[in-house]
């Protein structure tokens, strides 16, 4: 759905994207990760046209977006950290005035997604009446309106309470699943971005550091849980092998590339003890998060 | 597209308080030049006047007579504020709130959306000066009734009276002109937008530049280049009050201001169809 090869951005001295590749597959929820001037935003900018990129070409649903902007984006949607109405306009006009920079839309298309986002009951009212949840609602309907094929959404829970968060994950979760709509989804939510995306990318300082399915992440990276009674004496043992790499707590320790969770139970029991858990540790994404933008760091 | 776009930008136009400022503040004025009319000194004045020249003030003390000085006096000043403004928001406000950006993730043109601002904001200017117009009419019509009109502009050199039918003639004719040639107003408020500063500077900047341009034209020392200032041609409105009115000065004029609207709003379209826009 999305290609980008090489792109490339500086703001006078200071780089903001240093030639990247990224693929966003049709009918995936991406998930683009990184702190703050990791290059996100100028990726997204570059994407929708508002940066122009020194180098790079982007590619949306086959078109070239810096060449033929119109088409590319013809039916795409997207929603910003801090969506931007006209506070004296109701929703409903600012839904006309966003859609028909498209094309033009029927009131009854218009309602119905204000319908389907649940701001049926407000959309006549001035938006500078509305609360943050409702113009984050407003912002997802405008976005749902050119009936997009790929929808772009900057940090699309921020300052929403928790029903609110749990309101949108499941919307969108219901657009991918249902209508197999392709989410490009920018955030600093780790735990929102484990819950919703297929796929994700982490960005530092202008550069991508991973790609790829979540399915696929390097989460155990050696380590193990090993519970034995009594407590600490298969650590010994391992260390004795020189299967034991690293030791965190009694239980927590990481094997030599090579060795198994099968391998240490199989240690554990020929010494007659009692083995109580077994089992490799999962990262979180957080943790895989940390140790891929630190490593880099380090590196 | 173009036509949905103007029209959306027209919509916004009229449903922001501030586009009607300019329209509540030039009643508020002429309610008050009115008043001063009123004051015996102001109006001894202006029959003196009238009587010096051999002019009967019953007739030539009219409505007209009064809605040519109420614009006269008003227009360059307010005129010009009011639709800097206007000009001066119309893509630097937009930039700021972020709506811009809003409008630039669909698959619009910036060329499109530009000319439809830039149309939009012409439109405002032509709707507020002839308002200012028929306003400035009705209020003398009221305030003098109907008669025959006089002009005295000693700095256009202008001294003028007409009968009543072919002054209210001469004075439609001078706003549709007033209307063209403040468009200059227009286009340096636009081009100061699409630069990427605040509105409030576009404003200030638009402002600054029309009064330093007046003040140049009014200075002795320029007055051998007089016709390269923009306000001395935006004051050619003035000359269609002449016994005869100098058709061809007009048509310079007016081709003079174009050409430089036309570079303004190209000068601002090129910038910004160049600029990063940033969250």
């Amino acid at each position: 759905m999305i290609e980008i090869r090489g792109l490339a951005k500086s703001y006078g001295p200071r780089l903001a994207v240093g030639g990247i590749d990224l693929v966003v597959p049709r009918g995936r929820i991406f998930g683009l990760l990184g702190h703050n001037g990791a290059g996100k935003s100028t990726t997204i900018g570059c994407l929708l046209g508002h940066l122009f990129p020194d180098q790079g070409s982007i590619r949306v649903n086959g078109t070239d977006a810096l060449a033929d902007r119109r088409l590319a984006l013809a039916r795409v949607g997207a929603i910003f950290e801090t969506p931007a109405f006209y506070e004296y306009l109701s929703g409903l006009r600012n839904l006309r005035i966003f859609a028909e920079c498209t094309a033009p839309v029927p009131d009854s298309r218009l309602l119905e997604v204000a319908r389907i986002v649940g701001l049926a009951d407000r959309i006549h009212d001035r938006v500078g009446r509305y609360s943050h949840g409702m113009r984050q609602r407003l912002a997802l309907a405008q976005a749902l309106l050119p009936d997009p094929e790929l929808l772009i959404v900057d940090e699309p829970t921020d300052g929403l309470d928790p029903e609110g968060i749990h309101e949108i994950r499941t919307l969108l979760l219901h657009l991918n699943r249902e209508h197999a709509l392709t989410i490009l989804l920018s955030s600093h939510l780790l735990s929102e971005v484990e819950l919703l995306c297929t796929d994700i990318a982490v960005m530092r300082q202008g550069r991508l550091l991973y790609s790829g399915p979540m399915s696929g992440l390097p989460r155990t990276e050696g380590w193990i849980i090993l519970k034995t009674s009594p407590a600490g004496r298969a650590n010994e043992l391992l260390r004795a092998k020189g299967w034991l790499e690293e030791q965190r707590g009694e239980d927590r320790v990481r094997l030599r590339p090579g060795i198994g969770v099968a391998d240490a139970v199989a240690v554990a029991v020929a010494a007659g003890l009692r083995v109580e858990a077994a089992h490799p540790i999962e990262m979180t994404l957080e943790e895989f998060y940390l140790q891929t933008v630190h490593g880099d760091h380090d590196a | 597209m173009l036509r949905r776009l103007y029209a959306n930008e027209l919509l916004k136009l009229v449903a922001r308080k501030r586009s009607h400022i300019g329209f509540g503040a030039f009643v508020a004025l002429e309610v008050a030049f009115l008043a001063l009319l009123h004051l015996p000194r102001v109006r001894a004045g202006i029959e003196k006047l009238l009587s010096r020249n051999g002019l009967p003030v019953e007739q030539y003390f009219s409505g007209t007579t009064v809605a040519v000085m109420i614009v006269a006096l008003t227009i360059l000043f307010l005129g010009a504020l009011f639709i800097a403004l206007v000009a001066g928001d119309i893509v630097a406000k937009e930039a700021e709130d972020g709506t811009l950006r809003m409008l630039l993730c669909r698959p619009v043109s910036r060329l499109e959306l530009l000319i439809a601002k830039a149309l939009a904001c012409a439109t405002y200017s032509c709707a507020l000066i002839l308002f200012i117009g028929a306003s400035a009419l009705a209020m003398g019509l009221a305030y003098r009734g109907w008669g025959s009109l006089f002009v005295f502009s000693p700095a256009e050199g202008v001294f003028a009276f007409h009968p009543p039918w072919p002054g209210l003639g001469r004075y439609l004719l001078a706003i549709a002109t007033l209307a063209l040639t403040t468009q200059t107003f227009t286009a340096v408020g636009f081009m100061f937008s699409c630069f990427n500063m605040k509105p409030a500077a576009a404003t200030i900047l638009t402002l600054a530049g029309c009064f330093i341009d007046l003040l140049l034209r009014m200075t002795p020392y320029f007055e051998s280049i007089r016709d390269w200032f923009l306000t001395q041609h935006m004051a050619v409105w003035i000359h269609l009050f002449e016994p005869h009115v100098p058709w061809a000065r007009l048509a310079e004029a007016l081709v003079f201001l174009a050409a430089w609207d036309l570079t303004f709003v190209a000068v601002g379209i090129a910038h910004f169809l160049q600029r990063d826009i940033r969250g």
